[in-house]
């Protein structure tokens, strides 16, 4: 009787024991300036940047999941979150049996990072100096860095750049991109995302949308260049009084206004196009769409 | 004008837009005009008169012209319908829908291939656009890589 009602309940505990989380609680010496690559498919990833050289994980690892271990040399680092028996960087028959993890990681500040975040909600904090490559599929990644080179790829999580990064390569499919301080050179490009960036003076500024909408701010550096596609996503182009170069906007049948000269609408036909000469520099910038509004606006 | 300008325009039509003048006193006047009118022609009606040989020709013409116009737009209609539409041109020059297994990038391969359809479209109205020729390249570089990262994920 008593082992009839014990054998459930040792079963219980084994599968309760199955789905824990398990603490995680690893270090690893490194260089001032090295490159970590971290890799998790759900949950979080907290990167924190700070002044040791050292690099320190904490959090729970999901059920299901294989040990984490800190691997490489003090230069070059690698953390890596995998289901059991997976194969290939993620998988979908294996992630789907792996419980999220949590991962909370201590840098050196100047480290460079790769960060693979399948699903998992990212969040890099304090870093200065190093480079970021940044890839997700859904999960968003929100970014206060300082950075030379980003690039981040995702495809349905937004980018939220809060920092400040001298050349920027961003792209999603349907994710948002929000970027109000990058540095003088950017790609910025999404299917359906909406996008808003602020920056420049603009030595290179190359952005395309499909659908989503796209607001850029900024002045151009001398020899400046700025180029915005568009197929039916509407634009938004501000830029200060003071700008100087030549302005070329057209429309094949979108709304265009310009405080920046008189657009001329097509001769036979929807659309409209703009022509116009700022100043003496040598600055070009270029804004086209098929059916998007168009509109360049002057600010202070 | 293509869908998308008819789109912008409809865009356009979302002000509401008040009558210049109240148009409900000339509707009420009409009404009532139109009512006295059908009262005094139910109380003198007569018996209608016989159709002269002249008129009956006339209306034999009529129906035969408007017998031979129906039969006119009847073949205009279905010939337009045999012939393959825009939509239809399109739609074969894509290659067969790429679906992964990971439902995870399921959506986004869903939503490039439709931005890829649309730039083909835009691309029938504006075919010297070079930035539409940009649009497509760099969505069509996109498919690529999201069909590398369902193979590099296993």
């Amino acid at each position: 009787m008593h082992v009839r009602h014990g054998i459930p309940l040792l079963l219980c505990l084994c599968m309760g024991q199955a789905f824990a989380a398990t603490p995680i609680q690893l270090q690893h010496a490194t260089s001032s300036a090295p490159h970590i690559s971290i890799s998790n498919i759900a949950g979080t990833v907290n990167v924190v940047g700070w002044d040791r050289d050292l690099v320190e994980v904490t959090g729970m690892l999901g059920a299901g999941s294989e040990p984490l271990h800190i691997t490489g040399s003090n230069t070059d680092l690698a953390i890596k979150v995998a289901a059991q028996g997976s194969s290939g960087w993620f998988n979908w028959g294996g992630d789907r049996r792996m419980a999220p993890t949590q991962l909370e990681v201590r840098v050196p500040r100047a480290a460079a990072l790769t960060i693979n975040a399948v699903s998992a909600a990212l969040v890099i904090d304090g870093t200065d100096g190093g480079n970021l490559d940044i890839h997700t599929i859904s999960g968003r990644a929100r970014l206060n860095v300082r950075t030379p080179r980003l690039k981040a790829n995702s495809v349905s999580g937004g980018i939220e750049l809060a920092g400040h990064a001298d050349q920027a390569e961003l792209q999603t499919v349907s994710g948002d991109i929000l970027a109000p301080a990058l540095g003088q050179s950017a790609t910025l490009q999404t299917v359906s995302g909406q996008i808003q960036a602020s920056g420049g003076p603009w030595r290179q500024l190359t952005l395309s949308t499909v659908s989503g909408d796209a607001q850029v701010r900024g002045g151009m550096a001398v020899n400046g260049k700025l180029a915005i596609d568009s197929m039916s996503g509407d634009v938004q182009l501000l830029l200060p009084a003071t700008v100087t170069g030549t302005l070329h906007a057209s429309t094949f049948s979108g709304n265009l206004r310009s405080d920046f000269g008189s657009p001329q609408d097509a001769g036979h036909g929807p659309g409209s196009k703009l022509d116009v000469r700022l100043g003496d520099g040598h600055a070009t910038l270029s804004i086209e769409t098929f059916s998007g509004d168009l509109r360049v606006r002057k600010v202070e | 004008m293509n869908e998308f300008e008819w789109l912008r325009q409809l865009r356009e039509l979302r002000q509401p837009l008040p009558p210049q003048r109240d148009l409900w006193a000339a509707i009420s006047a009409v009404v009532e005009e139109r009512g006295h009118d059908d009262n005094a022609a139910s109380s003198t009606a007569t018996a209608p008169a016989p159709v002269s040989e002249h008129a009956g020709r006339v209306n034999r013409w009529s129906v035969a012209c408007g017998l031979v116009a129906a039969l006119l737009l009847a073949g205009g209609a279905g010939w337009q319908l045999a012939q393959p539409s825009a939509d239809v041109a399109v739609a074969k020059r894509t290659p067969q829908q790429w679906t992964p297994v990971d439902p995870r990038l399921r959506g986004a391969a869903i939503e490039l291939d439709a931005a890829r359809m649309e730039l083909d479209q835009a691309l029938t109205q504006a075919p010297h656009s070079r930035a539409l020729h940009r649009l497509l390249t760099r969505t069509e570089h996109q498919q690529a890589q999201l069909r590398e990262l369902t193979r590099e994920a296993g």
